[in-house]
């Protein structure tokens, strides 16, 4: 009988399941029925009964077994984890239908009948059954590798231990409508696939912002006054809506690539330039930059008081934003002031006494002056009272004083030399 | 409550920006994590025009508001940025260890807690229950998760 190893990320998305033998043909869904709308199961105490449900199976030999509360992603993390195991044939759905998600019914009709064009499940009576974030190919490979042993409603143990224990029978058994056997590993190779990075990623298109993505692309349409052009109108705005979608794929492309050949998480660089071209307007700055500054520190001892350095100009530039604003009648900001002069005399005398050639010294020296002389321009007044008790600030129990100092926190590397 | 969230919000992005602005000086400007700040930024302050224009606060207050919104939008898009970025710590040229002055200042912005904008909620639980009376469900709000 074909068995095939799965994939090394097998499986790709976290959840609420129980990983088994990795070899075996079958994987158990139990529905989780929580109110509609509530924490994703993950975060809170799911009931004795249906955790019985899941660790019974895996237990009975199954290969994956958890929880399923949510139509779209919950099954697209299903589809995700059970196509990079190809042993995986059977799925049995268990226990109460999900009330308000119809998950049970959504997933049936996922097998039964697929999806739309819009990756909308045909057929499935759950109010978003939605598939956006995996491959086409996963959705279909999955119909393809499984069959789905319905169970919904059930919530014996024993009969779960049963239709498990049927699935990997060498030769057919019967368990109520079906007839059970373990037909050895899809014969085609595992799918590796994961949700997209969406929702980690600031950069990516959200959904309050939908709404006036569409009004964009239809707006030109509305203009067209003839049926003719209406007809054009209509193709242009569904290669345009289908532009975009490849737009996002191809980013997701580029991204896997990127991390798999630098082993790092970077946001999605077509990502950002794509939100740019939104904006149309390009404005000359405040302030012009000043050439990059070139850090080429050569050693531990050096590259430490640049770093600080670094930090500090980051620091000096909030501190000069909130003068401007009501922080500067305040006591924390002066109380954060001094701090700082305290932090930047230290070290400079770091500077002082480093074994750094003087050239080098003294260009850091002159950078911590030009610090210390910006910091003199700000308030050092502690005496005055603190905004949040005159009722000026509201903006709760945060600071932004002490919250820009933080950024210096920032800074873990490279230790500080010895002599400081 | 309504005006104070808006005001604070504002208080928060100037000190955002001026950081930013500030890092943009420094090796950062090729850096991606400070250019994917700068898309935060603006699509923040992009949402919070489209809370404005939503919320029921005096039309007074909003024009100023407005404008403050307008001036903070300009500073974001001002902040120098090389087109070609790469992490800076991949780059070998950022050596200040895992943390990211540019997200750092962005940070900056959770120090605002208070007040929460009330005007959003009502329009999210209106939209909610058009929802729900055109499919008949009996949930109040409808969340995909």
């Amino acid at each position: 009988m074909l068995k095939i190893k799965p994939t090394s990320t097998y499986p790709p998305e976290k959840g609420c399941y129980l990983r088994g033998n990795d070899y075996s043909p079958v994987a158990v869904v139990v529905l989780l029925n929580a109110p509609y709308g509530s924490m994703p199961p993950e975060v809170q105490s799911i009931p004795k009964d249906i955790e019985n449900l899941v660790k019974v199976a895996i237990e009975t030999g199954a290969a994956l077994s958890g929880t399923l509360q949510t139509e779209n992603i919950g099954i697209e993390k299903i589809i995700c984890n059970i196509t990079a195991n190809p042993n995986i044939r059977y799925l049995i759905v268990c226990g109460n239908e999900v009330e308000g998600h119809n998950t049970g019914t959504a997933i049936k009709a996922l097998m039964e009948n697929g999806i739309d064009e819009r990756r909308t499940i045909i057929g499935s009576q759950a109010k978003t059954p939605y598939l956006f974030n995996i491959p086409l190919e996963a959705i279909s490979r999955f119909r393809e590798q499984l069959t789905l042993i319905d169970l919904i409603g059930e919530t014996d143990p024993e009969v779960i231990i049963k239709g498990v224990w049927s699935c990997y029978q060498e030769t057919p058994t019967p368990f109520r409508e079906y007839r059970l056997y373990d037909p050895g590993a899809y014969p085609d190779s595992a799918i590796s696939c994961s949700l997209t990075w969406k929702v980690k990623h600031p950069e990516e298109i959200e959904d309050w912002e939908i709404d006036e993505v569409l009004k964009n692309i239809e707006e030109p349409v509305g203009k067209l006054k003839s049926a003719e052009d209406m007809n054009v109108g209509r193709g242009v705005l569904t290669i345009t809506k289908r532009l975009l979608k490849i737009t996002e794929e191809l980013s997701e492309i580029v991204r896997l690539c990127i991390e798999e050949i630098e082993g790092l998480e970077i946001p999605s660089e077509v990502e950002v330039k794509k939100e740019k071209a939104v904006i149309p307007e390009k404005v000359e700055p405040a302030v012009k930059p000043a050439a990059v500054i070139k850090e080429d520190a050569e050693t531990e001892e050096e590259l430490y008081f640049a770093n600080q350095l670094r930090g500090f100009n980051g620091v000096l530039t909030a501190f000069e934003a909130l003068d401007r604003d009501i922080c500067h009648n305040g006591c924390t900001l002066p109380g954060a002031v001094i701090n700082v002069q305290k932090r930047l005399k230290r070290l400079k005398e770091g500077i002082e006494k480093s074994s750094l050639s003087d050239g080098k010294r003294q260009k850091l020296k002159n950078r911590v002056d030009d610090f210390m002389e910006r910091l003199e321009a700000l308030p050092q007044d502690t005496s005055k009272p603190c905004q949040k008790a005159v009722g000026t600030c509201t903006i709760g129990s945060g600071c932004f004083a002490t919250g820009a100092l933080k950024l210096l926190k920032l800074i873990t590397e490279p230790a500080p030399p010895k002599n400081l | 409550m309504a005006t104070a969230y808006f005001k604070n919000q504002l208080r928060g992005y100037n000190v955002v920006l001026a950081t930013l602005q500030a890092f943009s000086k420094d090796i950062c400007r090729r850096c991606i994590g400070l250019s994917g700040a700068q898309t935060k930024v603006i699509k923040g302050l992009k949402k919070l025009r489209m809370d404005l224009d939503k919320s029921s606060i005096l039309e007074d207050d909003k024009k100023e508001i407005m404008t403050h919104i307008h001036l903070c939008e300009k500073i974001a898009n001002a902040i120098e940025v090389e087109e070609e970025c790469e992490c800076q710590k991949t780059a070998g040229k950022c050596k200040i260890g895992p943390g990211c002055f540019a997200l750092g200042a962005l940070e900056l912005m959770k120090e605002i807690a208070e007040p929460a904008l009330k005007a959003e909620e009502k329009e999210v639980s209106k939209m909610a229950k058009l929802i729900c009376e055109a499919c008949g469900a009996e949930e109040p709000v409808p969340v995909v998760h």
